[in-house]
């Protein structure tokens, strides 16, 4: 039976030429957990804002075509009250969507709205406190918790209203992997109680497999590409799934590498088919040796204005030609702060850090926004380099070949806010590289992105850390660590805790549990499957699976 | 947290409020020192006794006011003298301190920090959930206003967040401009990112709102009973009269001075 269909679907966002969504046609069952993937830009935010009524209730959109009927409503003619009855929806953004400053008032929103009353909330808020694992060790205060309990008192506020369906749109996007594992817990028992009709977008696939039922798949333009089993889909259409830049689950590489019909679930399952096949051996990580010191570290603090500690406290490092850095840690580690001192934007409270000399370091932030100088791309590109004392000619050819090697050439006269996600990371990343600096230093470069976005960005990395150019990447990414970093460096509470490869850092459970980071799949995979048959190598990326795949393809 | 569970704090926000505003507008009519002084005592030792607020946290915001306040006593002195009345107190080339100007602009001065110490004692004493429930409630200020306000409250330390990200991010893009206007046009460069995050939070916040049932509710209940009782008539009533008593008090000292309309003492 279904929950809520959306039938034939155009919709056009005020101000904007193409529509977000075309000809939609998608059911939801009763019942259902729906997994919702697609590229940014692929209109799923359009789509869950439909399914609870915002849109176009609270948001106006060109509505073209089609309609949406949730629970036998039609949304355009039932009223947004009953609607938010019927469909929750939880936002990507924990910080965008908590109105109230404490977590039972903020649980009490919704009912209070809804005009539930007093001695009925208190049961309602305890009762979704129960399901989202928010007990009395909680603090009171919202602006004490973390961005997963944060995200995860969003879920209660939306339960205690008790919807027939629940819309999770992203909601790991903006948290930390231990985060993630804490929000994504909090779904599969709501998926294990079956008692609402579930749809998540969620680009973590192999985390949520497990809990969901059937797969569905935007493509760029806001059709629907592909839907239906989700072994069907992410074994049989591989092909178009990277096409389109979906995320698929990293097992389904390992599936299809054993000929499983199936994609693991768990690690374990996972494991088993690692066992099950022969693996070539894979080169154990050398310490290679380390080029020329850039930049030199010494007993480095920093320590911010009306703070009461040091952000970075005591940190001896250094980034030498032709390595890529990975820094990881928890969130208020110090990462970026360390970042910025090896940038030279910040200067150490103590201590030193040293540049070789005719050295620059080009430092992308998290938001690309945050660094957008000028009103058109092809400026904000030359801004760098008049900024370097680049002649005005050079400039203009420079930036030229610039906007050609990052495809930003159709967009050089365009306004920079205006461009799509990737776009903006893009330009981003091509006005640091512009003006040539010795390192490029990428704060947090695949938060949120899709895959085709951190694919590019993986390459371009590789490309220059190749060509003996020096990466240092910030970031929380396991996966993109264990496939492109030849380092890594663990800090907690402003100090380094560890120093090494990324293999010796997998192996380490009690850096990773103090720094909050959860294993990639494919890395657990093959530790688990080592435990048992001690010859099998250690893979732990996707490119790594490629590699031995292909080696293992031609025969000795 | 402490000094909102304290005895200050369990006052109803709105009659505090309501109270903060007479308290004010009194101390608007008064021009000499010694009664501002005298309100800035009382309000102080109420807030330590009663509202369990430490005295240091009215240190930095008495820093500003002190700053601002030195202004208005400079301002007063040399530009609040009627030439001819009464002999300057000192004459530096064309600039004339007047006595009475200068007692004028320590008065402003005295009067701005007791305003600003009896302001602070209600925001420190007041739990902005409770004042944005209780302006719905008991002063029937709507829900679409009360409810934002606190979402406000929440924005500013993101702002602040968020523009010193910027400022840093815009940093390393490299611009020393070190032209006339170089540090304006950098400020106002600043100002762009800062405000597409600023609206684009505002509507994902709304948004967010919205899909919880704010918009279109009919009936809305509250989880927080905000009754106005007669604790809080009590604490109206003493405020007011140990106002009034001040004023008395300083009047049959002969120190009190009421403003008569007249830009000069």
């Amino acid at each position: 039976m279904s929950f809520a269909s959306v039938e034939s679907l155009t919709l056009r966002h005020i101000g904007r030429r193409a529509p977000a969504l075309r000809g939609l046609d998608l059911e939801w069952h009763q019942g259902e957990r729906l997994l919702l993937l697609g590229p940014s830009g692929s209109g799923k935010s359009t789509l869950a804002l439909c399914l609870d009524g915002v849109i176009p209730h609270s948001l106006d959109a060109h509505w073209e075509a089609g309609r949406v009927v949730v629970n036998g409503r039609d949304t355009r003619e039932a009223r947004i009250s009953d609607l938010v009855r019927d469909v929750g929806i939880l936002f990507q953004d924990p910080e965008a969507q908590l109105v109230m400053l404490e977590v039972d008032d903020e649980i009490a929103f919704g009912l209070e709205n809804l005009g539930v009353p007093r001695d009925r909330m208190r049961e309602r808020i305890a009762a979704a406190r129960a399901a989202t694992a928010l007990d009395s060790s909680t603090p009171r205060l919202l602006a004490d918790l973390s961005g997963g309990t944060k995200q995860r008192v969003t879920l209660a506020s939306l339960l205690a209203m008790r919807p027939r369906g629940l819309v999770l749109d992203e909601p790991t996007a903006t948290l930390d992997p231990a985060g993630a594992r804490e929000v994504l817990a909090a779904f599969a028992s709501l998926a294990a109680d079956r008692e609402r009709s579930l749809l998540i977008v969620e680009h973590r696939v192999d985390e949520v497999l497990r809990h969901v039922d059937r797969v569905a798949v935007l493509d760029g333009e806001g059709h629907l590409a592909m839907e239906g089993d989700p072994d069907r889909v992410f074994l049989g259409e591989a092909q178009r799934l990277r096409s389109l830049g979906v995320w698929e689950p990293d097992l389904a590489a390992l599936a299809r590498a054993t000929g499983a019909q199936r994609v693991p679930r768990t690690a374990d399952e996972a494991a088993a088919l690692v066992t099950s096949r022969d693996w070539p051996a894979v080169d154990e990580p050398v310490a290679s040796a380390r080029g020329r010191p850039l930049i030199a570290a010494r007993a480095v603090r920093y320590r911010y204005e009306r703070a009461s500690r040091d952000a970075v406290a005591g940190v001896d490092i250094i980034v030498a030609e032709g390595e890529c850095v990975a820094i990881v840690g928890p969130n208020g580690a110090g990462k970026s702060t360390l970042g910025l001192l090896l940038a030279g934007v910040l200067r150490p409270s103590a201590g030193e850090v040293t540049l070789a000399a005719r050295s620059r370091v080009a430092y992308v932030f998290q938001y690309p926004e945050h660094q957008f100088v000028a009103s058109t791309v092809r400026a904000d590109l030359r801004f760098g380099l008049s900024a370097c004392g680049v002649a005005p000619a050079e400039a203009d050819r420079r930036a030229t070949a610039t906007l050609e090697q990052f495809g930003l050439a159709r967009l050089a006269e365009a306004n920079p806010y205006s461009l799509s996600h990737g776009e903006k990371r893009r330009l981003s990343v091509a006005s640091a590289l512009v003006t040539d600096p010795q390192v490029l230093l990428l704060d947090e470069p695949t938060f949120g992105q899709d895959r085709r976005n951190v694919d590019e960005l993986g390459a371009l990395v590789d490309e220059r850390v190749r060509a003996g150019g020096t990466v240092v990447v910030i970031t929380h990414d396991l996966p993109f660590v264990a496939a492109h970093a030849t380092r890594v460096i663990a800090l907690a509470d402003g100090r380094v805790v560890f120093e090494g490869a990324p293999q010796e850092l997998f192996a380490r459970a009690d850096v990773l549990t103090r720094c909050r980071l959860v294993l990639p799949p494919l890395a657990e995979a093959f530790r688990r499957a080592r435990a048992q048959r001690p010859g099998l190598p250690l893979i732990s990326s996707r490119a790594e699976l490629d590699r031995a795949l292909r080696r293992s393809a031609v025969p000795a | 947290m402490r000094a909102w569970s304290s005895a200050l704090g369990r006052r109803d926000p709105v009659v505090k409020f309501a109270v903060v505003l007479v308290l004010s507008l009194l101390l608007v009519l008064v021009i000499d020192p010694i009664t501002p002084l005298l309100f800035l005592a009382l309000t102080l030792l109420a807030a330590a006794a009663l509202g369990n607020v430490s005295l240091a946290s009215y240190g930095r915001a008495f820093a500003v006011l002190a700053v601002v306040g030195l202004g208005f006593v400079w301002s007063n002195a040399i530009l609040a003298s009627a030439p001819g009345e009464t002999p300057p107190l000192a004459v530096w080339g064309p600039i004339r301190v007047s006595e009475a100007g200068l007692r004028f602009g320590i008065a402003i001065a005295l009067r701005g920090l007791a305003i600003g110490a009896i302001s602070l004692t209600f925001v420190l004493t007041t739990d902005p959930t409770r004042f944005a429930v209780s302006l719905a409630r008991n002063a029937r200020v709507p829900d679409r206003i009360a409810y934002p306000l606190l979402a406000a409250y929440r924005f500013l330390p993101f702002l602040t967040d968020e523009y010193a990200q910027i400022h840093l991010a815009q940093r390393v893009r490299g611009a020393a401009d070190a032209s006339t206007f170089g540090g304006l046009r950098r400020r106002l460069r600043e100002l762009v990112p800062l405000f597409a995050t600023a609206v684009r939070r505002a509507t994902r916040v709304a948004v967010a709102m919205d899909a919880r049932g704010f918009a279109g509710a009919s009936s809305r209940t509250y989880l927080r009973e905000t009754p106005i009782g007669g604790g809080d008539v009590v604490f109206a009533l003493v405020a007011i009269a140990g106002a009034l008593a001040l004023l008395w008090l300083s009047a049959s000292a002969g120190w009190l001075r009421l403003w008569d309309g007249r830009f000069s003492a």
